[in-house]
């Protein structure tokens, strides 16, 4: 049975020769005589729910608050006791091992920290005024590391948050669901290494497929507006996670939706159906009152032109209509904002441009079209191809397809002389291309640079996809 | 040029430094090799290496692929003036980099991250940790926990908790 003291006073001949101090959870603190083993206990408050990393210089215990990391030295034998704040100490326990206090905290060469951190140096703890005054110091015992068990969930947290930096978006997903310690660490899913997935309806049971790509892995999620509305929803575009659907049997009824959130933006419908070859919005986040919405549509000549605008403020989307003597038909394919300009891609070619801010469209001098010849009515199988205008890492692509069998053609924009060159190589890039809308990646994950997927998948989840190294088309 | 080269030589074949694992063994390297170690180039500019580097955190196992990695990566850093060289040797290197992240396992890469963090040398600590990610990738959290020995500490009521804001991502 302990003797128990009451507050403030501690066994007699504490000080004189070595003791034990024990700490729990609680308000006491246990002294054992080592001389004899017999043990006393004190309550000090101060030590509720603290962690003890140690005594030193006689009476000075340094305690540690693990879940706020308030840390502090305190003398147990004055009257009243004397505490000395110290900065938080967000290092986990384990990696401190041997602490030590240069200095006796009542020397007068130890003064009050006036700093607010502890200072990591290698992996040196110390709290300034630099190291003089207290150390806490790992290096000269061995802690045990060496032969450590491996504690995967007790890695340091600035260690987990590297391993997290490098996780994809489902991995940072799960990541917090491994366990409570992973739980607790930094993992802005903003940050994760992203690249495009194609969605679509599901007909069987009206979920949201989502299928991606390099993983050749496939989601389900329900989206409670394609669920439960019967319209039938046809999706025209998408921008930074947010997709731009048209619903009813002319899709004249149009909204601007991220299915993760919900979130939902209502341009006003439009007076006809949907017609548009190309439609995008300037904002990565289309509800910011300053996003602006572009449309686009052509005849089948090119001679007439065409484009839409809405902002949030107005009522409807206004319409400027062009007249060409030089036909420009635009392709079906979204315009791209570079440059905070919409470039849109004509089938011939070049490019036209609307700049927001001047509220003008033009059609580009330059680039000169990749094909200068074409019979837009007639029965040319040019003017029916595929093209695809998409940036990639900043730098404005295009690529054109004539059909399945044949490898696509690709072109960079060099920008100083405004030319298309034609390309072997995207730098280690992918492109997604589609004409709803096409990305560009520039490094997307291990073995799939230099190629160009196409929006389709096989039944055992292989994407369509090219590979301009070998100049293989993949469509198993 | 000649500056350049003169320099790399005294760096290279300078002076050497013993480094001292937990269990005892010693490694002979040249200062060009043990400053890829931030912690000891630190200790090297403050003249503290003299008796040799003590590392009572890291195993003479691991220690030793510290060492081979460091060894691979000085010369990469000597050769930087001689084009020839360097380029045979980045390729050399990635080669080594790659076996070397390939054939990692538990508990060796726990290790060998601990022992880069502590020794602070960025490039292989990126490595291992890009290491760590690559072995994470596309696992549902049942099967990371087994991948990494990790026991399931939450109730069942807070797994659900932390799955439902994204549900969509855990279809197993």
């Amino acid at each position: 049975m302990a003797a128990k003291s009451d507050d403030h006073s501690l066994p007699p001949g504490f000080g004189t020769r070595p003791w034990l101090v024990q700490g729990s959870r609680g308000d006491t603190l246990t002294f054992v005589d080592v001389s004899d083993l017999s043990l006393h206990e004190t309550v000090v408050p101060e030590v509720r729910g603290k962690t003890c990393l140690g005594g030193m210089h006689g009476d000075w215990l340094l305690m540690l608050h693990e879940s706020t990391a308030d840390c502090f030295l305190l003398r147990i034998s004055t009257n009243p006791r004397t505490k000395i704040q110290l900065p938080p100490l967000h290092q986990p326990l384990n990696f401190l091992s041997t602490i030590k206090m240069l200095e006796s905290p009542d020397s007068p060469k130890c003064t009050m920290p006036a700093h607010r951190r502890w200072k990591k140096r290698a992996t040196f703890y110390t709290a300034a005024p630099l190291s003089k005054d207290i150390l806490l110091n790992d290096l000269d015992e061995h802690d045990g590391l060496g032969n450590s068990l491996c504690l995967w969930e007790h890695l340091p947290v600035d260690l987990l948050e590297l391993i997290v930096s490098n996780l994809s978006l489902v991995d940072r997903i799960r990541f917090p669901t491994v366990c409570m310690a992973w739980s607790k660490v930094s993992n802005p899913i903003e940050q994760a290494k992203v690249w495009p997935w194609l969605m679509h309806i599901s007909k069987q049971d009206g979920m949201c497929r989502l299928f991606d790509p390099l993983r050749g892995e496939v989601y389900n999620m329900q989206v409670s507006i394609f669920d439960t509305n019967e319209d039938r929803h046809i999706f025209r575009s998408s921008k930074d996670g947010w997709v731009f659907t048209s619903a009813g049997i002319y899709g004249h009824d149009i909204f601007i939706i991220n299915p993760f959130t919900e979130d939902i933006v209502e341009p006003p419908m439009f007076e006809r159906r949907y017609h548009y070859n190309g439609v995008s919005f300037s904002s990565p986040n289309p509800m910011c009152p300053n996003c602006y919405f572009f449309g686009i549509n052509s005849s089948l000549s090119g001679k007439f032109l065409n484009i839409h605008t809405w902002r949030h403020e107005e009522t409807e989307w206004i319409e400027q209509r062009f007249e060409y003597d030089v036909p420009f038909p635009v392709g079906y394919n979204n315009p791209v904002m570079f440059c905070g300009k919409f470039y849109c891609l004509g089938r011939k070619g070049n490019l036209g441009a609307f700049d927001p801010t001047s509220n003008t469209w033009e059609i580009l001098d330059k680039p000169e079209p990749i094909h200068v010849e074409m019979d837009l009515l007639e029965n040319d199988h040019r003017g029916r191809e595929f093209c695809y205008l998409v940036d990639l890492e900043g730098e404005l692509i295009s690529v054109l397809l004539h059909n399945a069998s044949e490898a696509p053609r690709v072109f960079k924009l060099d920008l100083t002389k405004m030319s298309w060159v034609e390309v072997e190589d995207i730098g280690g890039g992918a492109l997604f291309l589609d004409h709803r809308t096409s990305h560009g990646v520039g490094s997307p994950d291990g073995g799939h640079g230099n190629r160009i997927y196409f929006p389709r998948y096989s039944v055992d989840r292989k994407p369509v996809s090219y590979d301009m190294d070998n100049k293989i088309l993949w469509s198993h | 040029m000649a500056a350049a080269a003169a320099e790399a030589t005294t760096d290279g074949g300078g002076k050497m430094i013993i480094l001292i694992s937990a269990d005892g063994k010693r490694f002979e390297v040249t200062e060009a090799v043990a400053s890829q170690s931030q912690l000891i180039s630190n200790m090297i500019e403050d003249d503290c290496t003299e008796n040799g580097v003590r590392l009572p955190n890291v195993d003479g196992d691991i220690l030793t692929m510290v060492v081979d990695y460091c060894n691979m990566h000085a010369g990469d850093a000597a050769a930087a003036g001689d084009t020839m060289k360097a380029s045979s040797t980045e390729e050399e290197l990635k080669k080594f980099d790659a076996e070397l992240v390939q054939a990692l396992e538990n508990p060796v890469l726990f290790k060998l991250i601990l022992a880069a963090n502590f020794l602070n040398i960025k490039s292989l600590l990126d490595m291992t940790c890009q290491r760590v990610a690559d072995m994470m990738s596309g696992k549902t959290p049942e099967q990371m926990r087994e991948t990494f020995s990790i026991e399931n500490d939450f109730t069942p009521e807070e797994e659900a908790a932390i799955r439902q804001e994204n549900a969509w991502a855990f279809d197993d």
